[in-house]
């Protein structure tokens, strides 16, 4: 069966971001529906339909909404993570690219059914277009009464704030977002209170990914079956893949989930560029480590990286490296980026950070010794939320690079072992 | 109402400790001990060092211990009943050995010239649970510069560790935010805004809170290794809220003043005019030997030349013993105001009493961490209330006396003094005091009114003496002699004693006893501490 698209629908629609064109395509045709059901069926539905956060932890999001106290006088809050800033992803400002309302529209079902308050969208620092785009929208929605009081008639009113974020990595942390949002450093917070009791501004509060909420709409107009039938048992819908690195079509597709790494390259990416052979594939975000050309037959679903020795399948932002591809260089690149987005809070991913960042670069510069590889094995193992030694899962990123990179392509880390010191190993 | 205890187990010893405390605390109250920076008793939790690492596990319904896979942080972590809490596993261990590494690759280990040395937690946990070697080797440290951060204060950026005690501190006692975390990663540095610098008046806790030497306060800056330091208990006189503290001395010199902690008053905090206030106590113009005036030309005396002069000119009988006129101090202890009022009552019934000076600011100052700052500037002028109270009888106060002397009702005057500024008298005041026939003065520092004085007794500063303040809640609080007094200088209250009870041995204890007893003070007049 063809796989028919479901948040690439609108794709190449001319003035699609103009509210009556979007209309024109049933835009906005889940928000009527939804205002006119209960919240808790629409809450099931979303629950069944088994739709788990774009974001990268991959967690259900019909759960995460259930954790919002049900007692709690309010305000409650929305907090759109648009903070997409993970190397390789760029999946969200495709998405408001091209359909801005849908954005919207993902936004104010998923508020109504939480009976929010307020959504603020925090969008990342640099996406100055993007921003101009949904501020635009935005207003457009409240001039027709999608968003202000008494949306579409109803009973259910929502503010929308567009609030921009000045430009770290840390920031897409929900609560170092959470913490920016409220004019502070934003510095990740101590859990618990998890954001659903204590969010932003101190109230219960959902955060979700971009994507995520645009899969809304389409599960509440088109039920949790349909939206199963797509992708696998456990992994359900339609995913947005950004494939980049040397590829010959690079950008962004969508597929259902599950769909293996070998075929997204050589079937919806042109295969590997200039008739290289493929040597690495990150396949979700450079924290979530790496799979070699023998691993390419992982499918790109929350299940299955960790088959193969990843963190997961993060922001399914698929970076290819072709065979001349130094995988040290690719290391420090990864890690000069965790080392200098580090927020500076946990030790371990401070200090860490930036001394495995050294350790790289005197492998590069042919210093390495002996012990250097064991070293940043080591230092890997000092930091991560997993293991409880940071407070945010930043550093996991770090770790998880670094253990993928070394263990698969371990001999190539060793040649770089200045040859004085490796007699002594 | 009394919260609920539970019984948890650290390392296998049981613990009892309220719920929601955290296990840290728990830990620390019970008098074990977890390594930690980042956390302080007096603060928010901040969560970052990760130091405090524990594993912990809770019995599974079937009563089987279930340990929890990830370590968790014991400052973060509430007690509950049945916890099992383990700092003593290879975890644990290896863990902690981590975190002191990667917090000393750019330390600049420069102990040999750092005034935290001997009391810095970096020196101490490296010691005792770090890894003797470093595995970072030559590889080029971080660098930065000392900066001058306030009035006070030095921050020497690079042997910071980021626990960032002092920015919650500055918010949240203090209540001004003068200090942010800037940059990030390991770039990260504990800065003042756009070279505003810290000021706030409870500032030189920062230098005691961090915990290592990064914030060091400048008046003690390479004064003394800290291990020749004598703590000694006691309490700061600088105003009425009698705030507890450690004289920390050696070889007869007062270094610097530390908290002492007492949640009833003072917390864990001390303000900095208490703190940089003992200035006085080692001043070139402390008296150090009593003086007789012998035509007309002050002379140094012996104490019992200057208590012989006092004697004889009171011999004199009732008439002069009628007209005698005794200043008690609010900067003297309980004992000394007691005793000299004894003395006086014991010549005369008609002999007048008068309070001293209270210099006062309009208001307590109240910090956002409930910190207080009395507005009297003088540590007993509680107890001086008391005594006179208790003694009744002709009673002035300071600004009445000028009458008293002009009328020739106040011929003798016994001037107690002690306050640690030197010109406490106005000029107006002084002209005053030179019509009296006789004037005593009893004080620490040379000043206009001692060099008029007929007698001069030279006392000690508090430090050099015991004694007993009652602050402004009404606590009596003793403290002990830290140091010897200046020169030839004696303990006030010895020297009452000996002026009221001639050869009668001195009994510290029965003349508290007496005084308790006589005001109505309950209890203990122990210091009280948690």
């Amino acid at each position: 069966m063809e796989f028919e698209p479901v948040l690439t629908r609108n794709l190449g629609v001319p003035n699609i971001g103009d509210l009556k064109v979007y209309q024109s395509r049933g835009g906005y045709e889940a928000l009527r529906q939804a205002l006119a059901s209960p919240r808790n069926e629409l809450k099931q539905t979303v629950k069944d339909s088994g739709l788990r956060g774009r974001g990268g932890a991959g967690f259900f999001a019909g759960v995460k909404w259930d954790f919002l106290p049900a007692d709690h006088p309010g305000p409650f809050y929305l907090v759109v993570n648009f903070d997409e800033s993970e190397p390789g992803t760029f999946k969200d400002r495709y998405l408001c690219d091209i359909d801005p309302h849908q954005i919207l529209e993902g936004v104010i079902v998923t508020a109504y059914i939480n009976r929010i308050d307020t959504a603020y969208i925090f969008i990342r620092g640099e996406f100055h277009h993007q921003a101009e785009v949904l501020q635009r929208t935005i207003k457009q929605a409240y001039k027709e009464g999608l968003l202000g009081k008494n949306i579409l008639s109803s009973d259910y009113s929502l503010e929308c704030v567009l609030h921009r974020g000045a430009g770290a990595y840390i920031c897409g942390e929900e609560t170092g977002m959470l913490e920016a949002l409220e004019g502070k450093r934003g510095w990740p917070r101590l859990k618990p209170p998890y954001p659903a009791v204590a969010g932003a501004f101190g109230q219960p509060t959902v955060i979700n990914n971009v994507e995520t909420l645009c899969c809304v709409p389409p599960i509440i107009q088109r039920g949790a079956d349909w939206f199963k039938s797509m992708g696998t048992k456990k992994s359900t819908g339609p995913k947005l893949y950004g494939i980049s690195g040397h590829v010959n079509r690079p950008g962004v597709v969508e597929l259902p989930l599950g769909v293996p790494c070998r075929e997204l390259i050589e079937k919806h990416a042109g295969g590997v560029r200039d008739s290289k052979r493929c040597k690495g594939v990150i396949p979700g975000g450079v924290s979530m480590g790496v799979l070699t050309r023998d691993e390419l037959d992982c499918p790109l679903d929350f299940e299955g990286p960790p088959r193969y020795g990843c963190m997961g399948l993060g922001t399914a932002g698929v970076i290819v490296m072709d065979e001349d591809t130094c995988m040290v260089t690719a290391l420090r690149n990864i890690v000069r980026f965790f080392a200098h987005e580090s927020c500076g809070q946990c030790t371990g991913c401070r200090e860490g950070s930036g001394w495995m960042l050294q350790i790289l670069n005197r492998l590069l510069g042919g210093q390495g010794r002996g012990r250097d590889l064991e070293l940043l094995l080591d230092l890997a193992d000092a930091q991560g939320m997993a293991p409880g030694k940071t407070i945010c899962g930043l550093s996991d990123g770090t770790a998880w690079a670094a253990r993928t990179f070394i263990n698969k392509y371990r001999s190539e880390f060793e040649a770089k072992v200045s040859t004085r010191d490796r007699v002594a190993v | 109402m009394a919260k609920k205890k539970v019984t948890f187990t650290f390392n296998g010893h049981p613990i009892e400790a309220e719920e929601g405390l955290s296990v840290l605390q728990a830990v620390l109250d019970a008098g074990y001990t977890i390594p930690h920076y980042c956390y302080h008793e007096g603060l928010s939790v901040a969560g970052s060092c990760r130091l405090c690492a524990v594993e912990v596990g809770h019995p599974d319904k079937d009563g089987n211990l279930k340990m929890i896979q990830p370590l968790v942080m014991s400052c973060q972590t509430p007690v509950r009943q049945d916890m099992t809490v383990r700092s003593d596993t290879e975890r644990v261990r290896d863990h902690q050995k981590s975190v002191l590494e990667l917090l000393l690759i750019n330390h600049p280990l420069d102990c040999p010239v750092c005034d935290q040395a001997g009391e810095c937690l970096l020196q101490d946990y490296s010691f005792r649970y770090g890894r003797s070697i470093s595995r970072f080797e030559t590889d080029d440290k971080i660098k930065q510069p000392k900066k001058d951060v306030g009035k006070y204060l030095l921050l020497y950026s690079d042997r910071c560790i980021l626990c960032t005690r002092c920015v919650r501190f500055t918010r949240e006692v203090s209540g001004t935010a003068e200090l942010a975390v800037v940059h990030r990663g390991n770039k990260s540095e504990i800065d003042i805004f756009g070279g505003r610098g810290i000021d706030n008046k409870l500032s030189g806790n920062l230098a005691d809170i961090c915990p290592v030497g990064a914030l060091l306060a400048k008046p003690f800056l390479f004064k003394q290794r800290v291990w020749f330091l004598e703590n000694t208990p006691s309490v700061c006189p600088r105003c009425s809220r009698g705030c507890n503290i450690y004289l920390c001395h050696n070889q007869g010199v007062v270094w610097r003043l530390l908290p002492r902690r007492n949640d009833r008053i003072n917390g864990q905090w001390i303000c900095d005019e208490g703190r940089f206030g003992s200035a006085f106590l080692h001043a070139d113009e402390r008296l150090s030997e009593c003086r007789l005036r012998r035509e007309r030309i002050q002379q140094p005396a012996s104490l019992a030349e200057a208590l012989q002069r006092v004697g004889e000119h009171l011999a004199g009988g009732q008439p002069a013993a009628d007209k005698l006129a005794v200043v008690l101090s609010p900067f003297a202890c309980l004992e000394e105001q007691y005793l000299l009022s004894r003395w006086a009552r014991g010549l005369s019934a008609q002999a007048t009493l008068v309070s001293g000076p209270v210099f006062s600011a309009d208001q307590d100052e109240t910090f956002p961490g409930g910190f207080v700052i009395a507005a009297e500037k003088a540590p007993n002028r509680r107890g001086m209330q008391r005594v006179l109270d208790h003694f009744g009888g002709p009673r002035l106060i300071w600004q009445q006396l000028e009458q008293a002397i002009e009328s020739g009702a106040a011929e003798t005057v016994w001037v107690q003094g002690g306050h640690p500024w030197r010109h406490w008298c106005t000029g107006e005041q002084l002209a005053l005091f030179r019509q009296a026939k006789f004037l005593i003065a009893q004080d620490i520092l040379d000043s206009e009114l001692t060099r008029q004085a007929d007698v001069v007794f030279a006392g000690a500063a508090w430090a050099e003496k015991a004694g007993t303040f009652i602050n402004d809640q009404d606590l009596a609080q003793s403290y002990q002699a830290a140091i010897e007094p200046a020169g030839a200088a004696v303990d006030d209250t010895e020297l009452l004693w000996r002026l009221g009870q001639g050869d009668l041995p001195f009994d510290r204890q029965r003349l508290q006893a007496e005084i308790a007893d006589a005001l109505g003070i309950k209890g203990s007049t122990e210091t009280e501490s948690k």
